[in-house]
């Protein structure tokens, strides 16, 4: 297992929050105020980001950025003539998110609070939902200075960190898992649609007179993100490398690790080791002079796993240990897991089947707890390699049975064809060669499809099969 | 729109909790509960109708039902009154009124009332009060020109008019100091429609101007009722005038207070009584309430029960909890809402309330939850602790106060300092 970029869990209740959220907007009719609290810019940044993507297609979100020089939500409102828009039958609905009130000097800013009792009629006549993110400060002050309407709410929404001293760090780590798009949240659909309203995105940018290369950047490592997990390798290593090529033109140090690091995993997905192995250095050398433990940790366990590949093992285990305690240390539970998956490999690889099966139950229980259906299905297959191993077939059936059917549901093709392919060999073993075909067949059919390294071997091994039938 | 009828679905359930609107026609009949300590003494003396000229004033918690209790009122005293129900919100700007805009919006929601019900009012009176106001008011820049129609001229003066009011700065200036010489005129161009409307439909008018309340400059709310106190008694129609409840609860108001013929505070529907026992009166009503919007199988009994009690009483925030609770079930993937949903949408609120209560409100509200008889004293922390909601006022006779129940545990939490410094004190 590796990591993409590292990052702290988040918190369960900013995922419920964040699930109320687009469900809210998704289910309002005609008005709604909603308060959503933050505590950092990259927590709401990532936060809006991740609504509008999960809403596309279906609620139209329009940020309205209050500015000092125009900090009144009604006269900004009425400018979009929202109701002109909600009432044709055909059009998507549109919903607002307001934000900058911390951009706002304290007077003005009370100012506009009072402007929300005192128009709050005016705001509920425009019959759109209306999202105001902001800080507790600010938040607390509206409720005072516009208590009626504050007591309009629709909902509450708290997106801060649960630990206020880790609050920056968590924000990052927030955006970096939000940018990840785990398996587990996004269906592949979803992706591909993502994808082109990246490209959309991208273009409209690109076409700007003033482009801003920061930005452009950022939609290129994005799109590598989204092809990545669909594993389309090449399409994403293109985009990875145009974002680590303006990154170092920029001198962006601390975004050239994370593409650097990202860039690497294509790498070690495509058995290219020592190429790998290249990147994640470079990455590790910034992530270390910046300073940031979180990304560090991600770029050591990545280490562990080329050093897993290449048979150090004793190199991988300390490299996993290393990211493991960092992990541990931040709070961030999904990362130990798969941390601790990965330490599991490497007993399962040396033949130590009980120290193995001890790291993979520890790190089921945590996907379990988390609800983290992708880091489930991969340690639950990997308990029935160390049954297999120990030749107890029926527990591993077991065992790749229930890893199938999740990764067949997440549609997470590199995990599907794993488990496919394990079980497939163990009915080869019991003699069962016509079941074993079609599930080999299949396995082997979704590796070349994205290029798995080991495509080609197991189509000979696949080929050497039919003509021992 | 969600169905008037209690919803099937957790979706329409968070559609058909709104805490935005005050209930009023079809929806006021489909889920509008008595309570059980309302508005019948007010309904009761209305009708009675000592007098065709009372003014009343009616005050309660932000979120406590005022504006649907006084549509309630409006409606229910329709047939002997001819029943004008108006917001100042909408046809003010309450970030700056005084007295005479609110006599001017008076006389506009009484003509627009007459020509919305087709109460034809006379073409000499119509004359009388074109004449009146185009006179008076001759320096409103770009007046209706004097070739209009009659019918477009009194449209301009009681319609028109009232939107610039509200909006062009300069033009209220011009008003406000044209009336303020001649305000007995406009009293009396009140009255003359007012008992024009009396004598058409044979039912006097009782005008409910509601909104008042929600001035949050409680300088500009004090001003209106000192300097304008008697001439909003003065129109010759009975009248209901809202007040806020921080104004209404200090010394000073007292003063003006008596100068009304009456007044009203709408209590909160207890969920305790005073000895801390569950109310079980109130508590029905809150739970019907919650019932006429949600099918029996789409909410826990348990979960009701939870509602009823972290609202305090105040509908508003049983309505916004319910519709939090209801976000929160379908998050969850939940057949129905269970009492788990009711206390994280409470733990939201809570986390806002302990940002915003400082240890001087912990320590008034251990005060009054602490004394037994749990009163009032005023001060501008309390006067605070009301307006932020986590003071409550409850009646049974006499008026009580208690800790919002979703800032109770915020109070437990600090129940041994505080407990302390109670006994310092004493």
């Amino acid at each position: 297992m590796t990591r993409l970029a590292t990052s702290t869990s988040l918190a369960p209740e900013v995922t419920v929050d964040l699930a109320r959220l687009t469900d809210a907007l998704r289910i309002a009719e005609g008005g709604f105020v909603g308060f959503a609290l933050f505590d950092t810019f990259p927590t709401r940044d990532a936060m809006m980001h991740e609504i509008e993507m999960r809403l596309a297609g279906e609620v139209e979100i329009r940020r309205v950025e209050l500015t000092p020089d125009e900090p009144y939500l009604y006269e900004r409102l009425e400018l979009d003539q929202p109701s002109a828009i909600n009432h044709q039958p055909s059009a998507r609905h549109i919903a607002y998110f307001a934000y900058g009130f911390e951009g706002i000097s304290d007077e003005a800013r009370a100012q506009a609070f009072g402007a929300l009792q005192i128009q709050r009629e005016a705001i509920g006549r425009l019959e759109v939902p209306v999202v105001l993110w902001m800080v507790e400060g600010n938040l607390i002050d509206l409720a005072r200075r516009a208590p009626d309407f504050f007591v309009w709410r629709a909902g509450l929404y708290d997106f801060r960190s649960p630990d206020r001293k880790r609050a920056e760090e968590f924000g990052r780590a927030m955006r970096q898992m939000l940018d990840i798009y785990s398996p587990s949240l996004v269906p592949p659909d979803e992706l591909r649609k993502r994808i082109k309203l990246y490209e959309e995105l991208l273009a409209r940018r690109q076409a700007e007179p003033d482009a801003q290369p920061r930005g452009i950047a950022g939609l290129h490592h994005d799109l590598g993100l989204l092809h990545y997990q669909l594993h389309g390798w090449d399409t994403a290593l293109a985009h990875f490398q145009q974002a680590r090529e303006t990154y170092e033109r920029l001198g962006d140090a601390a975004r050239l690790a994370m593409t650097l690091n990202n860039i690497g995993n294509i790498f070690s997905d495509k058995g290219e080791w020592d190429t790998a192995l290249a990147h994640f250095q470079q990455a590790h050398e910034t992530y270390e002079r910046l300073g940031d433990v979180a990304g560090l940790a991600g770029t050591l366990n990545n280490i562990g796993e080329v050093s897993r590949h290449k048979g150090e093992w004793d190199a991988a285990l300390a490299h996993y240990r290393q990211a493991r305690e960092t992990l541990d240390r931040l709070g961030d539970a999904s990362g130990v897991a798969m941390t601790l998956n990965n330490i599991g490999n490497i007993f399962n690889n040396k033949g130590e089947w009980d120290a193995a099966l001890a790291y993979y139950q520890q790190a089921r229980e945590t996907f379990e707890r988390l609800g983290d259906a992708a880091g489930l299905a991969m340690t639950l297959n990997n308990i029935g390699s160390v049954f297999n191993n120990k030749g107890e077939w029926d527990a591993a059936l077991a065992y790749y049975q229930q890893a199938r059917e999740t990764f067949e549901r997440l549609g997470d093709a590199g995990g599907l064809a794993r488990t496919l392919w394990n079980i497939g060999l163990i009915y080869e073993a019991q003699g069962r060669l016509t079941d074993a075909q079609p599930l080999l067949e299949r396995a082997v059919e979704l590796e070349r499809r994205f290029g798995h390294p080991d495509a080609e071997k197991d189509a000979a091994y696949l080929a050497s099969l039919r003509q021992r039938q | 729109m969600p169905p008037l009828k209690p919803a099937e679905s957790l979706a329409d359930a968070f559609n058909a909790f709104d805490p935005r609107t005050p209930l009023s026609g079809p929806a006021f009949k489909a889920f509008y509960v008595p309570r059980p300590v309302g508005t019948e003494k007010l309904l009761g003396d209305l009708q009675a109708g000592r007098s065709q000229v009372s003014k009343w004033l009616f005050t309660g918690h932000r979120g406590s039902g005022k504006s649907t209790e006084l549509i309630r009122l409006a409606n229910e005293l329709d047939a002997q009154n001819f029943t004008v129900y108006y917001t100042v919100e909408e046809v003010l700007d309450m970030a700056d009124l005084d007295y005479k805009d609110v006599l001017l919006s008076l006389g506009s929601a009484l003509y627009e009332a007459a020509k919305k019900r087709k109460v034809n009012l006379k073409k000499r009176l119509l004359q009388d009060l074109v004449g009146w106001y185009s006179t008076t008011l001759k320096e409103v820049e770009g007046a209706v020109s004097a070739g209009a129609e009659l019918e477009e001229k009194a449209d301009f003066w009681f319609l028109k008019l009232l939107a610039r009011q509200r909006s062009e700065v300069a033009t209220r200036k011009t008003i406000r100091t044209e009336l303020e010489s001649r305000l007995s005129d406009l009293i009396e161009k009140i009255n003359r429609i007012a008992e024009a409307i009396a004598e058409k439909t044979g039912r006097p008018v009782l005008a409910i101007v509601d909104g008042l309340d929600k001035v949050m400059d409680l300088g500009i709310a004090r001003r209106m009722y000192y300097e304008g106190g008697a001439s909003l008694r003065a129109p010759a129609c009975k009248a209901i005038y809202t007040v806020p409840l921080a104004l209404f609860h200090t010394t000073e108001f007292g003063q003006v207070r008596v100068t009304f013929d009456d007044y009203f505070s709408l209590p909160n529907v207890k969920v305790n009584g005073h000895d801390g026992q569950p109310d079980e009166d109130g508590r029905a009503m809150l739970r019907e309430l919650v019932h006429r919007r949600l099918a029996p199988g789409l909410i826990a009994p348990d979960a009701v029960e939870r509602l009823a009690e972290l609202s305090g009483g105040v509908l508003r925030e049983l309505v916004a909890l319910a519709k939090d609770a209801c976000s929160f079930a379908r998050v969850r993937k939940g057949d129905r809402v269970e009492a788990e949903d009711v206390e994280r949408a409470a733990g939201r609120l809570r986390n806002v309330f302990a940002g915003m209560l400082t240890d001087d409100h912990y320590r008034e509200l251990w005060r009054i939850h602490a004394d037994p008889l749990h009163r009032y004293t005023n001060s501008p922390t309390v006067q605070e602790l009301v307006h932020n909601l986590s003071l409550l006022e409850y009646a049974d006779g006499d008026a009580w106060w208690d800790v919002h129940p979703v800032v109770r545990p915020l109070l437990e939490e600090r129940r041994d300092t505080l407990g302390n410094l109670n006994l310092a004190r004493a």
